[in-house]
């Protein structure tokens, strides 16, 4: 009798937390689909704390840190201070790439990105980012999680956790081709927030994203309904083996699984399709055999369709901007990969007008040094106190620079974004208050921003 | 006593560290969070901040002891004091005027007037530290470096419960918290959760019956048949190999097969079965090849245990190869057996813990005195000669071979020599022979050709008739040579190869190693000496003679008793593996940005007790633990223990735990009775053979099915068995001690669709089938089979109304029953009980 009071209370306060509990998870209630779907999912979408400006977001990782000198932040000292020495053997180094004011903003893009020059009206550069730590993996998982040192949820995860989504039959979180290192599954795991709001995989940063085939998407044996009959049963023993610990959430997210899994195999190849785009298409996201903007293109034409078909958080990941050394070749390299693809991405959204109500987010874990240890002066290193990240689409202003670093680009001096800040901003435009937005785990109320987070409301269109 | 005062204060400082981040965010820090950081964030921090070069007046408002201690001038911010505090009469515009260019307005001043007078609320202290170098001065001591204790086993209030010193300290702190610890397992959950933890697969159902039907406790019986049977080391070796980031191949961008890694994988199984001490089995690993050897198969056994130095993933692609082995070798070294992130310190001091780059250096100048064979370059030798160089031979005198193959080689170099000319002469004598030599070559020299072709040859020039007969030489010569070199070829081809090992050797000469500045090769800093961690004190020193590696000496540093990491490190990670989470859960990192201990007496306890009392018998330690009331509770939930401890840091509970992909993929093929409980020849990689992922590789092999135990899958890095990958399995790039737990549609998608699945459930429907005619017999059989345990009279209700209904929809009669039956397995392999042990 006690067990059953504290099962209950559980239960309730899930409910009026407002993220319903898992809808096949009451024994014997539900025993069939039809019964099943009239109870809430935890997946099922949620009214905001107030109105978003975003109902969905797209992440354009840039793996590595790319160089806010060679992009979006010019560096007029700092070319001219070329060679100069700085701390120990290092020396500066001069940004590679011409610079222009573009479209009406005249925001400044270098040519190193001459795409999405040509959408800088829709960004909203931030150029004051700064984080905690200057390492690859911490960095990254604190960039995806705001933390390094402990498992936390991931951004995806807590959006799905306070927004829900809106497709039941697709994933409410994708993450394409991401790293198995860096902190792996981590960037898109759930942690403590229960395992379905964690992100689905696709591919890998191995795996070219159209050699992504969704294994096992088909049964060979059974059909639809034979099959159905079968997930009823395999549903029902879940549901048996849920009550002997209710408050694990974990066999929820079997059950929960299962049933995604099961609408998947029907869905998830109708939007994986690329072959009804038209060409025009295609080739605006650089999509072709053999072009080295053909992997991202497609990543980011994904996103679009996934975004159109309800998905409510996807991740495209680009391999790694890490050059320490081969700067030049490398970033010329990387953005020939990247620029074309997320220039579409935000030129489709726009035309399809998504892109109101689309927050993308572009950028890396860190960004790197105004200095060098190469001799040959091409190469820069990792700086997490001062870097470049863009904002585009829902609730930001258009055509802004917001924040600088210092004259050469060591440090965030004006218009400081700590990356703290920046997640609490992402939840801001997507309707969440970062402060609000709580689980209680192990007797705390834990937030994305931990103890901290200051929405920037410059940015704020 | 003393000591251990110490050691406990030090404990309890690192806990409070760890809970730091627990605290609530009040309404003062919110306040400051609102309302102070922000105007100090925008108006200050740009002269007065830790990131400034030169913060002015030497004030940094950017950390709390930064304003309070304040600058030249005195401390900003004196909590409740607005008159001592000078940032107010600062931003008051009293004396100083801050900031400069315009006053605060009125509004954010009565902030700061009240945020002062309400005592400065201040949390910044959780804040990281920001990416300057850290003061380890300051730093207080790592609890993970000091001495192990041997503390007093607590005294408890319910004695009937502890049944030894481990219950013990488990149930002294569950007792101090007001909590009970759960009831003990049912029979049935507590043989399936010891057989998996013990040798990773599920009882059968002999197991199963003889075990819940005995009147009398078996439970030490059963330990003692699991500790002592083969599939232990399976299951433990390949906790070990997650550990030491074991695989088949390069990974990296060039993803070269390595053929020989499983020498060591079979080693680590054969180690755990045979309860090699661990000090030994950390020994042997570091520097096997250097112990003296009793007989030719331990001095084998001693140098494939090296290959822990050369099974790491290799870039094979350019950059610094060599420096990045040794990187590769001192983290996996550091990071197995200390559970220390050493490898940070490789271009700067670390940035938590006490080690020096100096310490990194010391430690890699050891590993820089060694040869690593591995296999090479991209391009794998076939010559034994080339082979020699990059892979090392087991036999102990390869002498006889290469003089049996230089011999060959020689042979048949001496035949091509009398070939290549030969092939020469016939070539130009080819071109003068007339239109239709063919026929007339047989009769020039035989007389046997036919009298036509005589007639023929005696038409032809004199020129032409010579030019045929000495054609007709040259050809039977080289026709002679050719045979002699077939048969030598065939004798190369027959010499046996030696067999071939990864594993290291030292070097004729040894050398200190300069601080690369900053990682980078070739900008020497200071040399230090070979040596270890400085920040690990031990009674015995252990001097590196000159023209020594060293590597004896670091292993005889690690497996001293006394070393701090090792003995905690190994006894924490055996109980994760049988309670799902370390005592320090960051089994891996024991440095400050690690967890600290949920019980630091128990650890040191039970780490002291590995050394002293079990002699670093593993398995004595496993034995201990899973023979304690505390392993064998239940792990049933209630209201008490969940409302306090939800996350199970006290143990009130047994926790519940999913199977790792092995353990997952071995039960579905015990059930099936596919699974070949043999250990196979090899890997899979021989049979492809040498090359490159997606270049030049066969992956026929990989594709039949493999009915072994999953430790024995292939593991190609770039590449790895679809089951395993799609389950967690670690990056094996990378040591890894914990594996993450994801519940993700692919899964699902697996467990329903895959072949692999649905051949196991067709399998298993057979031997169901087979066991009887009655549906209730056989639904029984089945639940024993996939579940280890009697189905409730629900299930077996539900079951038989499940079959009745699918036969209806299934119009072919003569698979039907099969159908429906390998439908009701399938869906016991897909349920969630199949993956979770209770």
């Amino acid at each position: 009798m006690n067990k059953q009071h504290f099962l209950t209370s559980r239960r309730s306060a899930l409910k009026s937390a407002g993220c319903g509990f898992g809808y096949l998870a009451f024994a014997g209630l539900a025993q069939s689909e039809a019964a099943a779907s009239k109870a809430v999912s935890p997946l099922a979408p949620k009214p905001p704390h107030f109105p978003a400006r975003a109902k969905r977001l797209i992440f354009l990782h840039m793996r590595g840190g790319p160089s806010a000198m060679e992009t979006f932040e010019p560096k007029p000292e700092l070319d001219r201070r070329s060679g100069e020495k700085t701390r120990g053997n290092r020396w500066l180094t001069p940004s590679h790439w011409a610079w222009k004011r573009r479209g009406e903003s005249g925001l400044w893009v270098s040519d190193l990105f001459l795409h999405q020059a040509e959408v800088a009206d829709e960004l909203c550069v931030l150029s004051g980012m700064h984080t905690d730590i200057s390492n690859h993996t911490p960095a990254m998982l604190q960039l995806h999680t705001g933390s390094f040192q402990f498992t936390r949820p991931s951004l995806g995860s807590w959006v799905l956790y306070g927004l829900g989504t809106e497709n039941s039959d697709l994933p409410g979180f994708v993450s394409l081709c991401p790293p198995a290192i860096n902190g792996g599954a981590n960037n898109y795991g759930s942690a403590f927030l229960p395992a379905v709001y964690q992100g689905v995989s696709v591919a890998d940063i191995k795996t070219p994203i159209k050699d992504a085939r969704i294994r096992n998407l088909e049964n060979t044996r059974l059909n639809s309904d034979e099959q159905r009959q079968q997930l009823d049963l395999v549903q029902s023993m879940n549901r048996r083996f849920a009550e002997r610990d209710p408050e694990d959430t974990r066999v929820d997210g079997v059950i929960e699984s299962y049933e995604r899994a099961f609408r998947m195999q029907s869905a998830m190849p109708k939007v994986m399709d690329l072959s009804k785009e038209s060409r025009s298409t295609l080739d605006m996201y650089g999509i072709g055999d053999g072009r080295p903007s053909d992997n991202f293109g497609r990543q980011c034409l994904l996103a679009r369709r996934m975004i159109e078909s309800g998905v409510r958080h996807v991740e495209c990941c680009d391999e790694f901007w890490d050059q320490h050394r081969a700067l030049k070749k490398g970033h010329e390299d990387r953005a020939a990969a990247v620029d074309q693809g997320t220039a579409a991405l935000i030129r489709d959204l726009r035309q399809r007008g998504l892109l109101d109500e689309t927050l993308v987010v572009w950028g890396g874990e860190f960004g790197r040094t105004p200095d060098t240890s190469k001799k040959d002066l091409d190469g820069r290193d990792h700086n997490a106190n001062g870097y470049t990240m863009w904002l585009a689409g829902g609730g930001v202003k258009r055509g802004l620079q917001h924040g600088a670093t210092d004259e050469l680009g060591f440090k965030a001096v004006d218009g400081r974004v700590h990356l703290h800040d920046l997640h609490a901003t992402i939840l801001h435009l997507m309707g969440l208050d970062h402060l609000g937005l709580t689980y209680r785990y192990a007797g705390r109320d834990f937030r994305l921003t931990d103890v901290h987070g200051r929405v920037v409301d410059e940015v704020l269109a | 006593m003393l000591n251990l005062q110490k050691h406990l204060r030090t404990l309890s400082f690192a806990i409070a560290v760890a809970g730091l981040t627990l605290v609530n965010a009040d309404d003062d820090v919110e306040f400051f969070e609102n309302n102070i950081r922000p105007v100090l964030v925008d108006y200050c921090y740009k002269c007065h901040s830790s990131d400034s070069d030169e913060p002015a007046g030497g004030l940094q408002l950017d950390t709390k002891i930064g304003i309070r201690t304040g600058g030249e001038t005195g401390p900003a911010v004196v909590p409740m004091d607005l008159q001592e505090s000078l940032l107010l009469s600062a931003i008051e515009y009293r004396d100083l005027e801050m900031p400069p260019d315009e006053k605060l307005d009125d509004e954010i001043i009565a902030d700061f007037r009240q945020w002062i007078k309400k005592g400065a609320s201040d949390p910044r202290d959780d804040d990281m530290p920001h990416d300057t170098e850290s003061d380890p001065v300051a730093a207080p001591p790592l609890w993970s470096v000091q001495p192990v204790q041997n503390p007093q086993v607590p005294v408890v209030e319910n004695h009937s419960w502890p049944v030894s010193g481990l219950d013990q300290f488990i149930l002294a702190r569950l007792e101090s918290s007001g909590l009970t610890p759960a009831v003990p397992a049912t029979k049935e959950i507590l043989l399936r959760r010891l057989s998996f933890d013990l040798i990773g697969l599920p009882p059968s159902v002999d197991e199963f019956q003889s075990f819940t039907s005995s009147a009398d406790d078996t439970y030490p019986a059963q330990v003692e048949r699991l500790l002592d049977s083969p599939q232990f080391g399976e299951r433990w070796g390949r906790h070990w190999l997650d550990v030491v980031r074991y695989g088949e191949s390069t990974g990296s961008s060039r993803d070269v097969l390595m053929l020989y890694s499983w020498r060591y994988r079979d080693y680590v199984i054969d180690a755990y079965n045979s309860d090699m001490p661990y000090d030994q089995f950390v020994q042997q690993q570091i520097a096997g090849d250097l112990l003296s050897s009793a007989d030719d198969e331990s001095r084998r056994r001693n140098l494939i245990a090296t290959g822990l130095l050369a099974i790491g993933s290799k870039s094979l692609n350019g950059g610094n190869l060599e420096l990045d082995i040794v990187d590769d070798q001192v983290d996996v070294i550091s990071k197995a057996f200390m559970g220390f992130t050493v490898a940070c310190a490789r271009c700067h001091d670390h940035k938590f813990d006490p080690i020096p780059t100096a310490d990194y250096y010391a430690m890699a100048g050891i590993f820089r005195n060694v040869d690593t064979f591995y296999g090479g370059s991209t391009r794998r030798p076939t010559t034994l000669k080339d082979q020699l160089k990059v892979y090392l031979p087991l036999t102990e005198d390869v002498t006889e071979l290469t003089s049996q193959v230089d011999q060959l080689n020689k042979q048949s170099a001496a035949i091509q020599k009398k070939i290549t000319p030969l092939d020469k002469r016939s070539k130009s004598l080819k071109k003068q022979l007339p239109d239709n030599w063919k026929p007339l070559l047989a009769s020039i020299d035989t007389d046997e050709g036919a009298k036509s072709n005589v007639e023929a040859v005696e038409t032809l020039s004199a020129k032409a008739q010579k030019a045929l007969r000495q054609y007709g030489d040259v050809q039977k010569q080289l026709s002679v040579l050719k045979k002699e070199l077939s048969v030598v070829q065939a004798q190369q081809a027959d010499v046996p190869r030696p067999e071939f090992a990864f594993a290291v050797q030292d070097r004729k000469k040894s050398q200190d190693w300069p601080i690369q500045v900053r990682g980078e090769k070739g900008k020497n800093g200071d040399t230090p000496p070979r040596g270890f961690l400085s920040c690990v004190e031990l009674s015995d020193e252990f001097p590196i003679p000159v023209e020594q590696s060293g590597r004896m000496q670091l292993a005889q540093w690690m497996t001293h008793p006394n070393h701090p990491l090792t003995s905690r490190v190994v006894v924490n990670r055996v109980w994760q593996h049988l309670f799902g989470r370390g005592l320090v859960e960051s089994v891996n990192n024991f440095g400050r940005s690690g967890s600290a201990p949920t019980h630091p007496l128990l650890l040191d306890w039970m780490a002291h007790r590995f050394v002293h009392q079990h002699k670093w018998s593993v398995k004595s330690l496993i034995r201990e633990i899973v023979l304690s009331r505390t392993y064998q509770m239940s792990s049933a939930n209630n209201e008490e223990g969940w409302g306090q401890d939800p996350s199970n840091q006290l143990l009130w509970r047994a926790n519940r735990r999913r199977l790792e992909a092995e353990a997952l993929r071995d039960a579905m093929l015990a059930a099936s009775g596919q699974l070949k409980s043999e250990r196979p020849a090899g890997s899979l990689v021989q049979q492809v053979g040498e090359g490159e992922v997606g270049r030049n590789i066969d992956a026929q092999p990989l594709g039949q099915p493999f009915p072994h135990r999953s430790v024995y899958l292939p593991i190609i890095r770039g590449m790895l068995p679809e089951m395993l990958k799609i389950f967690d399995f670690p990056e094996p790039s990378n040591p890894s001690g914990q594996r993450t737990v994801t519940n993700v549609p692919t899964q699902s998608l697996f467990l329903m669709n895959s072949e692999f699945v649905q051949q196991q459930a067709g399998a298993i429907a057979a031997r169901v089938m087979e066991s009887s005619s009655d549906n209730g017999d056989r639904i029984r059989f089945a639940w024993l089979m996939c579940l280890g345990r009697e189905p409730a009279s629900g299930e077996i209700e539900e079951t038989t109304q499940f079959l009745d209904r699918l036969s209806i929809s299934i119009s072919d009669d003569s698979t039907r029953n099969v159908q429906v039956w390998q439908t009701v397995c399938q869906s016991l392999l897909a349920s969630a009980e199949f993956r979770f042990i209770d």
